[in-house]
């Protein structure tokens, strides 16, 4: 809320600034819209409408055929009082995302600090390293299925090796476990990605820091500590939101390898949505799935602005 | 009908002089291609109906029959293009229904099957009635007895059924039993003996898959249906279609129910069914029996296919789905053909936005039904009486010949949908898997069912 | 790229040393060898994989690779390659094209209201397809674009331009006015100081942005499941979920199809890693 010293100035701004609406800034003006209105036009269009529609649907029931029926909040307090596919869902959501996002960004860090060291092959690590990054998450899971199903090839060398008894369900025994797994091939796959970051980081530290702290007396590893680590604080703002955003989007890889199952036990928000809706025929009830996802992704959003200083980007 | 078939069977079985059999059997080639003659002779009056090039976009599963129909069909009729999707099995169950409600132009007809479920989507106006087309093509002519003809009372006819009868049966390694020493089980009790022999000679006894709805839904109704007589059974399935109410709900607490989750975790607990049962879908389960790990796997008549073509050298052999056991309360002759039938669906929209297409589509159902050539495609379930019995056995493997005699043996009364109601959508099939993974007792399961059935409830009132 | 060395001498001791290396050898066995297996499993017969999951090849089953076989069964690998590709590059042209220009405006360009517009991307930033499956899915039915590539590369467009927009903006701030201005005063307009001042120098931020939303959409599975179900639209990974099923299908082509389906980004990734981890690192400080 303005005071009245300070309207006083926006007022004489404001004049100060239409005489300075030459033909210069005008060329501006029109460019600067011109430019930014088709991803507008995108977003708005296949975005932001749809999260409109998907508010709307929330409210009503509907399976698909003819007009939505209005319901008002039942389908909110169904999901909340009568579902309990939902409550396991978000628990493996929560626990996939924070997994996968610790789980890469530890062995990331990991990765770009050794690789730092510049040891011998330094450029041939970096190079496999980010290899899985780039592969197809459905044919990873494919093969990591391959390995982990009752009868694939991890249970194979078990019993080969007469550790029978460690030869269980991977993917079907314990929550924990089958989550725990599908973390794993996450990480396998998409530690590379934090890694990069992180070597970024890294590169940007002034070496004379380092030397200053040799000077001192410290050794790489408490160089390491004290030094790498926090200046790379940056970087883990920015890698740990973007990496939180992502890892929220996971379907493809949990759909491959357990479709969710068996009985809900690797169920995520993802896959719980797709069930209800596209074959429970329960759209208005997914929508509130939808919702509660799009609410999330808001917050996640707003996280990634308050990191990464968005105040200083808008000037 | 059925003493027509039957009299040709024992004909065959008493072994008539080999002259005549041969006669009979040049007759009916000759007959057969007449009829073949007859029906290219015909297509092409009926491709000069579509006078342009027609395409149509047909779903169905992975698997080499429609492949070899779609180029038959395209040889006669030139005009026709049909563009075949193979869809996973679970997409297409799964997607099937919003494909047909969401009338998405390029789905101009689809595989499909579970009769009831499908009579569902009738009703609600998704999909087109056939009952005209059967009357005029005289397609139930083509039918055995015994391929249901789906129907909720009342309703339509939405379906062309073009599999015989597909019986549950239980296929077995006859290496396995040899070595071993043990005979094909006749009930479930001979299914817990065996089963501790198998294991003790490092075996898998029984290969399910129960992480898609197929085997362990599979399983399931045909445990319900020998446990309970078939009023009850019909009544279960048939829930959705007839009058819904809370009141009716209460038929998924029936003890039947329980009984029959009780003998699936039985098996469990026991260790017949094989490690991996829930985090494996039927063909995970049926690639244990063929690589050899496991001594049996349930399936219906088509597994004879599948698993020749997984592995041509396995030595198994089959036999019919057992009953509970020798108490006559369980004998239940309702339950020994279980049907689940291929079929045909044809979703509203293209009658409403496309005539033309329709009429080749049903044109495209009348070949198959009709048509001996492609009876002779469809060698492991005889498909319709275009090509003769004795025919088609020449051509089919002669483990399905066995079934085929073994259920006329046991003398199939009435069909049942395994397919139906409860085990298609996703909560319902989620009890069951969790019953699988011993996560649930049988009791929890039924309340279970009847909360979700309850919740169906809400939704269908809405509508 | 030349990687920080905090130290004038080779590190540490040779023990700590070997040490490091052999974790490094460590973490690159595992993830070559499941890779590794993958292929030479590709060349077993189905039978041969049945029997013995980790044994070599003793015949060479070229077979595998003669994907006719899975076509007569409704498993056409070659035409769901080809939607991925026609899909991946249209979409990632359009959408590397007008987020180009739009960050560009937005950091270095002044008009009213742009604050507003940069918001509306930053809220929509992180919002994942499920968010708006089912309305999108009907809204494309609706466009008539179901089982048409418009219908995911529209969409595709929307989803990542937030995304992208936001790095590139950020590192377009970074850039150097004075560049600008020398061009601005040789008489370039807007456009053109833009397509050859800018965009030639800024190649890192520009690669890392287009491999980031290659991977992205080539990789896409859930939205495209649902929008493309035709056989002739299929892209990659929702053909690849045909290989679960009743149908018999060998593990023998499965292996082989998952091998082609890896190979080429392989080989992109072998020709291009130098740029993508620049680019990469590049975007990573600036963004």
């Amino acid at each position: 809320m303005l005071k009245v010293g300070e309207f006083i100035d926006y007022y004489n701004l404001v004049g100060f600034m239409s005489k300075r609406i030459n033909r210069n800034n005008f060329v501006n003006y029109i460019t600067g819209y011109s430019f930014v209105i088709p991803p507008l036009i995108f977003v708005v269009l296949f975005i932001m409408v749809p999260v409109f529609k998907s508010f709307y649907l929330s409210f009503t029931s509907w399976r698909g055929l003819g007009e939505p029926s209005f319901t008002g909040l039942r389908n909110y307090i169904n999901l909340f009082t009568k579902d309990p596919a939902f409550y396991i869902a978000l628990k493996n959501s929560l626990l996939f995302q924070f997994g996968a996002t610790a789980g890469t960004i530890l062995v990331g860090l990991i990765l770009a600090l050794l690789i730092d060291l510049k040891i011998r092959f330094w450029r041939f690590y970096r190079f496999v390293f980010f290899l899985p990054v780039v592969l197809s998450t459905i044919a990873i899971g494919f093969m990591w299925q391959k390995v982990f199903d009752p009868y694939g090839l991890l249970n194979t060398i078990l019993e080969a090796l007469t550790l029978d008894r460690f030869a269980i369900i991977w993917l079907g025994q314990s929550q924990w476990l089958a989550m725990g797994i599908i973390v794993f091939v996450t990480i396998w796959q998409y530690s590379g990605f934090p890694m990069l970051f992180f070597l970024a980081g890294l590169q940007n530290i002034d070496p004379e820091i380092y030397e200053a702290a040799r000077i001192d007396g410290a050794s790489t590893i408490k160089r390491i500590i004290h030094v790498s680590i926090p200046l790379l604080k940056n970087v883990f703002s920015v890698i740990i939101v973007l990496q939180l955003i992502f890892s929220f989007k996971v379907f493809g890889i949990v759909w491959v390898m357990t479709q969710g199952g068996p009985a809900n036990l690797t169920e995520v928000l993802g896959t719980h949505l797709y069930k209800v809706a596209f074959t429970g025929q329960s759209f208005g009830y997914g929508s509130v799935i939808a919702v509660l996802i799009f609410i999330v992704s808001m917050i996640y959003a707003y996280l990634y602005t308050r990191i990464s200083g968005y105040k200083n980007t808008l000037k | 009908m059925i003493i027509a078939f039957s009299t040709s069977v024992i004909l065959m079985g008493t072994g008539c002089k080999q002259e005549e059999v041969s006669e009979e059997i040049v007759k009916e080639a000759e007959e057969t291609s007449e009829e073949v003659e007859q029906e290219i002779e015909e297509e092409p009056e009926q491709s000069a109906i579509t006078t342009e090039p027609i395409e149509l976009s047909f779903w169905t599963l992975t698997g080499p029959f429609w492949f070899e129909f779609k180029e038959y069909y395209e040889s006669i009729n030139p005009n026709v293009t049909i563009n075949i999707t193979a869809q996973e099995f679970g997409f297409l169950w799964n997607m099937g229904p919003t494909a047909f409600a969401s009338g998405k132009e390029d789905l101009d007809f689809s595989y499909y099957w579970g009769g009831l479920y499908v009579d569902e989507l009738g009703k609600e106006g998704l999909l087109v009635d056939l009952a005209p087309y059967y009357e005029e093509y005289g397609w139930s002519d083509y039918m055995y007895d015994g391929t249901w003809e789906y129907k909720t009372p009342g309703s339509g006819m939405f379906v062309l059924n073009y599999a015989w009868v597909a019986s549950p049966f239980m296929y077995y390694n006859t290496d396995i039993f040899e070595e071993v020493g043990v005979e094909p089980p006749e009930t479930f009790e001979d299914i817990f003996d065996i089963s501790e022999k198998i294991k003790a000679a490092g075996y898998e006894t029984w290969a399910l898959g129960a992480s898609d709805a197929m085997a362990i839904g599979h399983l399931y109704m045909q445990l319900l249906a020998r446990y309970a007589d078939k009023d009850t059974y019909d009544k279960y399935c048939m829930w959705a279609r007839l009058d819904p109410s809370e009141e009716s709900a209460d038929i998924f607490k029936i003890q039947e129910s329980k009984d029959a989750f009780n003998m699936i975790i039985k098996l469990v607990e026991e260790g017949v069914l094989a490690k991996g049962v829930d985090v494996m879908d039927d063909g995970s389960a049926r690639q244990v029996f063929t690589s050899g790990k496991a001594a049996m796997y349930s399936s219906g008549n088509w597994g004879t296919n599948n698993i020749r073509g997984e592995n041509p050298e396995l030595n198994f052999d089959s036999f019919p789905f057992p009953v509970i056991s020798n108490d006559t309360q369980y004998i239940n002759n309702t339950a020994i053909s279980g049907a689940f039938c291929d079929c045909l669906v044809i979703p509203i929209s293209t009658k409403e936005n496309n005539p033309e297409k329709l009429a080749v589509i049903v044109d495209i159902m009348n070949t198959l039904i009709t048509d001996p050539e492609v009876s002779k495609m469809i060698s492991n379930i005889p498909n319709s009486k275009a090509l003769p019995l004795e025919e088609l056995e020449k051509l089919m493997d002669p483990i399905t010949v066995q079934q085929i005699r073994e259920v006329e043996a046991m003398g199939y009364v009435e069909a049942i949908d395994v397919w139906t109601g409860p085990l298609r959508t996703e909560p319902y099939r989620a009890v069951t898997q969790a019953v699988v993974g011993g996560k649930m007792t049988a009791e929890e399961a039924i309340e279970e069912m009847y909360r979700i059935a309850l919740l169906d409830l809400e939704e269908r009132v809405e509508q | 790229m030349q990687l920080n060395t905090h130290r004038k001498r080779p590190f540490g001791s040779i023990f700590g040393r070997s040490l490091i290396q052999i974790f490094m050898i460590s973490w690159t066995l595992m993830l070559l060898l499941p890779i590794f297996w993958l292929l030479y499993s590709s060349f077993k017969t189905s039978s041969a994989i049945r029997a013995n999951t980790f044994a070599f090849p003793k015949v060479i089953a070229w077979e595998n690779y003669d994907f006719s076989s899975l076509s007569d069964v409704g498993l056409t690998i070659g035409i769901y390659y080809r939607n991925s590709i026609i899909i991946s590059v249209v979409s990632l042209f359009i959408l590397i094209f007008i987020s180009l220009i739009a960050s560009y405006s937005i950091a270095k360009l002044k008009f009213p209201g742009k604050n507003v517009i940069m918001i509306i991307f930053i809220a929509l930033l992180g919002i994942p397809v499920h968010a708006i499956l089912i309305p999108l899915y009907y809204q494309m039915l609706s466009y008539g674009l179901l089982d048409k590539y418009l219908g995911v590369i529209l969409p595709y467009i929307a989803l990542f331009s937030p995304f992208t927009i936001l790095l590139l903006q950020a590192y377009f701030r970074e850039f150097p006015n004075e560049l600008i201005d020398a061009a601005k005063i040789d008489g370039c307009g807007n456009l053109r100081t833009f397509f050859s001042i800018v965009l030639p120098i800024s190649k890192g931020a520009v690669s890392s942005v287009l491999i980031i939303n290659f991977i992205n959409i080539w990789n896409e599975f859930l939205f495209a499941l649902v929008v493309m179900t035709n056989n002739n639209a299929k892209t990659l990974p929702v053909g690849l979920m045909g290989f679960k099923g009743t149908y018999a299908i060998e593990w023998g082509p499965l292996f082989a199809t998952l091998v082609i389906t890896i190979i080429p980004t392989i080989i992109i990734y072998f020709i291009f890693h130098r740029n993508i981890i620049q680019g990469i690192t590049t975007g990573a400080i600036k963004g």
